[in-house]
This record gives structure tokens, C-alpha cells and sequence, in this order.
């Protein structure tokens, strides 16, 4: 009738919804526990089968137990949700300085205009000329200054963008690091902030795809690229965290009826 | 006695327990049992979310320790936990003598 506690044991596991640490000191530390209870049961009298059944007894209704625990785990990770909000920072700025260099990468093939282009109909006041060409004084006309300039712009800040997302990520990583990892963050809490970063991808994408369209519709010299590979890597985000979500889906166990 | 008067005090009721030295989730609410006279016989498994809890809040430090064979549990106070100790026996103190003054006080004839 060992069995008795091992069912117990594995009925726990798989209801408790914590952090792989967690679980395996909160399985270790419950199986030390019954161990304990049951011997000292058998010591007053008990046959050892009804010590396993009593000692599992006392220690409670297995979900009520796990529960509680899940409820402990989530209030902590709470905490911590502001922490994973800062890595969703750190990945939304990757994501926006990967865009710049993939436009970079755009316009060796598709020309400067695919990223920078001003859009039909824009016109440039003199001043704009003189400022755009004192920027470029190599270019043959304000027009070609002007998406010279814009294309600067748009690689320097997506760069920018870049370089401060690569900080901000390594400085959550050395800090997850230092503080042994994500074992203070529930994986019902994690779930929750993965949603709300696949959200806001998917919204930007949502947002700059058809601005995209209506741009390069007009042909591929308005700009449009921009929002093309912005938006492009704003789904590409929302997909890796979809896939993210689905891999810590799977992860889950069956919870037993 | 009822869960919900126990509530409130679990965590200096607990803290009082393992300030005696370091000692482990069994033994803990062996103790508990033992000097309430059986008062606080709650779910033993209730104690211990309690006791990550404590230990979340920097109350309490655990780690694995071997003994009699086995790999255990072992839970002591920080200094942190010692002030929050002494601070909850002095509520605990102030709120029963307001309790007991409330309930001893005589009964005016009208």
C-alpha cells in the first residue's frame, strides 16, 4: 500500500501549476512529509497500510493542497510579472532594431525609396531643401537628400533601438541569473505576460501591415517598406511568442478528474 | 477550532515554532499540535504554502539537510523574522488582553 502515497504524490504533481523548481521541492518535501507521518502512525500501532492512507488523510485533499500552493506561487510571481514586462521591453526593442537592419538589408536590393521615400504628393519647402541637402550635400537634387536623410533616420533609431534592447536584456538575464533563474515566477504568471506580449505584436502588425499596403500600392518608391519590415517583424514576434504559449501548453500536465 | 480565527495568527504561531532552532515541515506541525493541545489540528498540508510563503517574504530560510537518512527540509528564522516574531507577539498580546478585559468585564445591572 505504498501506493497509496505514491498516487497521492503523483496527483499532486500534477496538479500543482508552479515553476519546475518549485515542484520538485514542494513533491520532495510532501513525500517527506508522508513518509514521516506514516512511520510514526505505524510506531503507535497502525498497520502500515492504514498508516499510508491516514498519513495522506491528515496531510489534506490533495487539491485543495495543490491549490493553495498554486495560489501561494501566483500571488509571489505577481511580483515578478513587472519583470518579465521589462523583458518584453527588452525583445520589443530587438524586434524594432531587427526591423531597421532587415530594411537596411531592403534597400541594398530595393533601393533607398522602398524604406525612405517621401510618399506621393509630399513637397519640400525650401528651408526642408537647404537642411535636407546640407545633410547630403552629395545627392543631385533636394528629393534624393530628403530619402537619404529619412533613411538615416530610420536605420540610426531602429539601431539605436537595437543597442538599448540588447542592454535591457542582458541586464533582465544577469539579474534572472543572479537571483537563480525564474523559479520566483508561476508559470500562470508567465503565461499571462506571453499573452499580453503576443497581443501587442500582433496589434502592431495589425496596425503597420496595411499601412504598408496602402503605401506600396502607389509603387515602391513611397516609403512603404518601412512599415513593411516594421510590420513584418512585429508578426514575427507574435508568432515566436504564440509558439512560446503553445510549447508551455503542451508542458502542462493532465490534471486528473 | 474554527480556520478562520487560526488565520489571522498562523504566521507568528509558526515563527514561534521553528524560533526554538532549525526544524523541519514535520516536525513543525508535530509542534503545533502537541503544544495547542490538538486545538490547531488543521490540514498538515495546509502548513506548508504557509511556510514558502514566510520564506518568500525573507521571514524564513530553508535548505535540504540529511538526516536520519532521509533529505529533508530544514526551515530557520532570519533576523527578519525574528522582528516580525516579536512584533506579532506584541499584537497578538495587546489584541487578547482587549479580548479577555472585553469579556471579563462585569455585566452592569440596569
Amino acid at each position: 500500500m505504498g501506493d497509496v502515497i505514491n498516487r497521492y504524490l503523483a496527483d499532486l504533481d500534477a496538479l500543482l501549476d508552479v515553476s519546475g523548481r518549485e515542484r520538485e521541492r514542494i513533491v520532495a518535501e510532501t513525500e517527506d512529509h508522508l513518509r514521516e507521518s506514516a512511520r510514526v502512525l505505524a510506531s503507535h500501532g497502525a498497520a502500515a497500510a492504514d498508516a499510508n492512507v491516514l498519513a495522506c488523510d491528515r496531510f489534506g485533499d490533495v487539491r485543495a493542497i495543490a491549490a493553495s500552493f498554486n495560489q501561494a506561487s501566483f500571488e509571489a510571481s505577481l511580483k515578478g510579472v513587472w519583470w518579465q514586462i521589462v523583458q518584453f521591453s527588452g525583445v520589443g526593442l530587438v524586434t524594432i532594431g531587427v526591423s531597421g537592419l532587415v530594411g537596411w538589408v531592403a534597400a541594398a536590393f530595393a533601393g533607398k525609396d522602398f524604406v525612405a521615400g517621401n510618399p506621393t504628393g509630399t513637397v519640400i519647402s525650401a528651408s526642408r531643401c537647404r537642411d535636407y541637402l546640407g545633410f547630403h550635400p552629395e545627392s543631385a537634387d533636394c528629393y534624393r537628400a530628403a530619402v537619404a536623410h529619412h533613411f538615416d533616420e530610420f536605420v540610426g533609431y531602429h539601431l539605436d533601438a537595437l543597442a538599448l534592447g540588447v542592454i535591457v536584456l542582458a541586464g533582465w538575464s544577469l539579474v534572472r541569473w543572479r537571483s537563480h533563474g525564474s523559479a520566483s515566477i508561476s508559470p500562470r504568471a508567465r503565461r499571462l505576460t506571453n499573452i499580453g506580449a503576443a497581443v501587442a505584436f500582433a496589434f502592431a502588425a495589425v496596425v503597420m501591415l496595411p499601412l504598408a499596403w496602402d503605401d506600396l500600392r502607389d509603387g515602391t518608391a513611397t516609403g512603404g517598406g518601412s512599415w513593411l519590415v516594421s510590420g513584418c517583424a512585429a508578426l514575427v514576434a507574435c508568432f515566436a511568442y504564440v509558439a512560446v504559449l503553445a510549447r508551455q501548453g503542451r508542458s502542462r500536465r493532465a490534471i486528473p478528474d | 477550532m474554527k480556520r478562520e480565527m487560526l488565520k489571522g495568527h498562523l504566521d507568528t504561531m509558526l515563527l514561534a515554532v521553528i524560533a526554538r532552532g532549525p526544524v523541519h515541515g514535520y516536525a513543525i506541525i508535530e509542534a503545533l499540535t502537541r503544544t495547542s493541545d490538538g486545538a490547531f489540528a488543521l490540514p498538515e498540508g495546509t502548513v506548508y504554502p504557509a511556510l514558502h510563503r514566510l520564506e518568500r517574504s525573507g521571514l524564513l530560510a530553508s535548505r535540504w539537510t540529511d538526516g536520519s537518512g532521509r533529505r529533508r527540509r530544514t526551515y530557520e528564522l532570519t533576523r527578519k523574522g525574528n522582528t516580525a516574531l516579536t512584533l506579532g507577539e506584541r499584537q497578538w498580546t495587546t489584541f487578547a488582553r482587549a479580548v479577555t478585559r472585553v469579556l471579563e468585564e462585569p455585566i452592569w445591572a440596569t
